[in-house]
């Protein structure tokens, strides 16, 4: 996923010269070919990322297009006030690229993993969120994202999952009993609970979220007025996350659509693993969330 | 551009000739001064001593920020990054015809353009500034940018001693000397006081200038009220720093001009009664006008 970012930035830089790409000393093997090609169009700020927020800002007031780059918890979390300060206050078209969204870098622990940041970043005003789920996804997002004039963050996984994913924004509405919503590749995950959902006997749609913005509500609504449950599906904090943005819609617009959230919910810490392993430890059982789902289902179905 | 812009443009563009100043910089420093005074006791707000102790580092600068007041892609660019000191900004931006009186006055009341730290809504302010450490990686950013523009432009950086506690003014200095960023202009503001005390009591940054020097920037150290010392500083050309990036290290007074506020912490959040501030006026050498 984060190849796909850059191959396809290379082809924006290719043709654009404000396109400058900083990186805060990561990359490895992934953004080498970039550099080569444009040594004019890349900066390696050192091992600093409130710096290079900071430098993009100054960049992009300037009217250069900057795309920072390092591990989520560095690019995102550890600048944060730099980038609300910066490319929110001033409206500046600055993309934070961040790898490793959730639990994806397993063994490397809590400092890697990007739990928050979606919840951080749903909170900044003007600031469009762009979760891919797949390298192609990933492709068309940093293309549509290029000529927009606000700020962005990518969160990206390191590899893309492999099947198409179905993006909330472009599928059209249909009626089903369950659905899934899923953030960026844990709709692999959502993929299991949908069959599990499906097993036992409900209609039921997969879908995944793939941008924050303005019109995300209208998005998620859309679908949600013709579902009766949902469950959400997510890498990511249980405050703030996809859970959280798809409750606010619900509760905000009186859906009669009960939402179960799958989510990390506890600290981890104290027990490293595989991305497997992981998942085991910080998320319910599948079995549970569909008995929930299941559940309310019923509820719904007894009170009409 | 507005006229009034223009006219600041093309003064700037004449000042910035060596040697052949265009504006009276000391008078300059004395209306800021009394335009600080004016606007603090209207709005009854705070961080005197701040304003005070760079009212002379502005009025240097200022004029020298080609483009001022405008939002030109190739002008000038100019960071408060001490943001609290805002209002003496302010008061530069009003004697260059870059604001009216009526938006200055409208300092500190609902509604305005200008509060206590620089909004980027106000043409004139190039950056949010406020939060310590984060103007002069906007600077550099701006300068590094410049080095890759057809046309380019000086970037001017008003820094606090303070804003050296911040490890992210090292990052941003280390980068401009690595990029050998020579439109970068920093004033570093050493009034010798923060928040709660004075600067070698609180974190010692005293050798700061000469950690700047060893990585590469040309260092210039002046008393940061001698306007004639600060003239010929900023009038240095980036080749006759061999590129580097300039660091004029000021040795300034907090609360300068006024006898009671000179080198008081207190003045970094005290407003002032009616009787201090025709004191403060009369020290200063300008008339009342609140």
């Amino acid at each position: 996923m984060r190849k796909a970012a850059i191959t396809e930035l290379a082809e924006l830089a290719r043709t654009d010269r404000r396109v400058v790409l900083l990186t805060a000393d990561l990359g490895f093997g992934v953004l080498d070919e970039f550099a080569r090609e444009f040594p004019g169009q890349f900066v390696n700020v050192g091992v600093a990322e409130q710096a290079m927020v900071g430098v993009a800002t100054g960049m992009a007031e300037a009217g250069l297009l900057p795309y920072c780059y390092s591990i989520a918890t560095f690019s995102f979390l550890r600048p944060f006030e730099f980038i609300r300060n910066g490319p929110v206050a001033h409206r500046l078209p600055i993309r934070i690229i961040g790898v490793g969204a959730g639990t994806d870098y397993a063994f490397d622990g809590l400092t890697h993993y990007a739990l928050e940041d979606l919840a951080l970043a749903r909170t900044q005003p003007g600031l469009t969120v762009y979760a891919p789920v797949t390298d192609e996804d990933t492709r068309a997002l940093v293309r549509e994202s290029y000529g927009q004039c606000g700020p962005a963050y990518f969160r990206l996984s390191r590899q893309g999952a492999a099947a198409p994913s179905h993006d909330v924004r472009s599928q059209t509405a249909e009626t089903t009993e369950v659905l899934v919503l899923a953030l960026g590749t844990a709709v692999e995950r959502a993929e299991r609970v949908a069959q599990a959902v499906a097993a036992a006997g409900a209609s039921v749609r997969v879908l995944s979220v793939l941008r924050f913005d303005t019109t995300t509500a209208e998005d998620l609504a859309a679908h949600l007025t013709r579902s009766r449950a949902c469950v959400t599906v997510e890498d990511h904090y249980r405050v703030g996350g996809l859970g959280a943005a798809v409750a606010e819609v619900v509760a905000t617009r009186a859906l009669a659509v009960p939402v179960v959230m799958d989510a990390v919910e506890s600290l981890p810490v104290g027990a490293l693993g595989s991305a497997q392993y992981l998942e085991s430890k910080l998320h319910r059982p599948i079995g549970e969330l569909v008995s929930d789902v299941l559940g309310a289902l019923k509820l719904e179905a007894d009170r009409t | 551009m507005n006229d009034h812009a223009r006219e600041v443009s093309r003064a700037s563009a004449s000042h910035r000739k060596p040697g052949v100043p265009a504006i009276d910089v000391q008078a300059l420093a004395t209306r800021i001064r009394t335009r600080i005074l004016d606007g603090s006791f209207n709005a009854s707000k705070g961080h005197i001593g701040s304003a005070l102790s760079i009212a002379d580092l502005v009025a240097a600068v200022a004029p020298r920020v080609r483009g001022l007041g405008t939002r030109e892609p190739d002008r000038d660019r100019f960071v408060l990054s001490k943001g609290h000191a805002a209002l003496a900004w302010y008061c530069a931006l009003r004697e260059l015809h870059v604001i009216d009186d009526a938006t200055l006055a409208g300092y500190g009341t609902d509604g305005s353009l200008l509060g206590t730290h620089p909004d980027p809504e106000l043409v004139g302010n190039d950056f949010m500034t406020g939060s310590l450490g984060q103007g002069m990686s906007f600077g550099v950013g701006s300068a590094m940018a410049a080095l890759r523009a057809p046309a380019p432009w000086s970037t001017y950086v008003l820094l606090s001693d303070s804003e050296l506690d911040e490890g992210v003014t090292w990052e941003a200095a280390l980068l401009a000397a690595h990029h050998k960023c020579g439109g970068l202009t920093v004033l570093l503001d050493l009034n010798g006081q923060q928040a709660l005390g004075f600067t070698r009591d609180v974190l010692d940054t005293s050798s700061a200038p000469r950690s700047f020097e060893a990585m590469g920037w040309h260092l210039t150290e002046l008393d940061g009220h001698d306007v004639t010392a600060l003239d010929e500083a900023l009038a240095l050309s980036a080749d006759s720093r061999g590129g580097r990036p300039h660091l004029i290290a000021a040795h300034t007074t907090a609360g300068k001009g006024v006898d009671f506020m000179e080198g008081r912490v207190e003045w970094h959040y005290l407003p002032m009664t009616r009787e201090q501030y025709s004191s403060a006026l009369a020290q200063v050498g300008g008339g009342e006008h609140a």
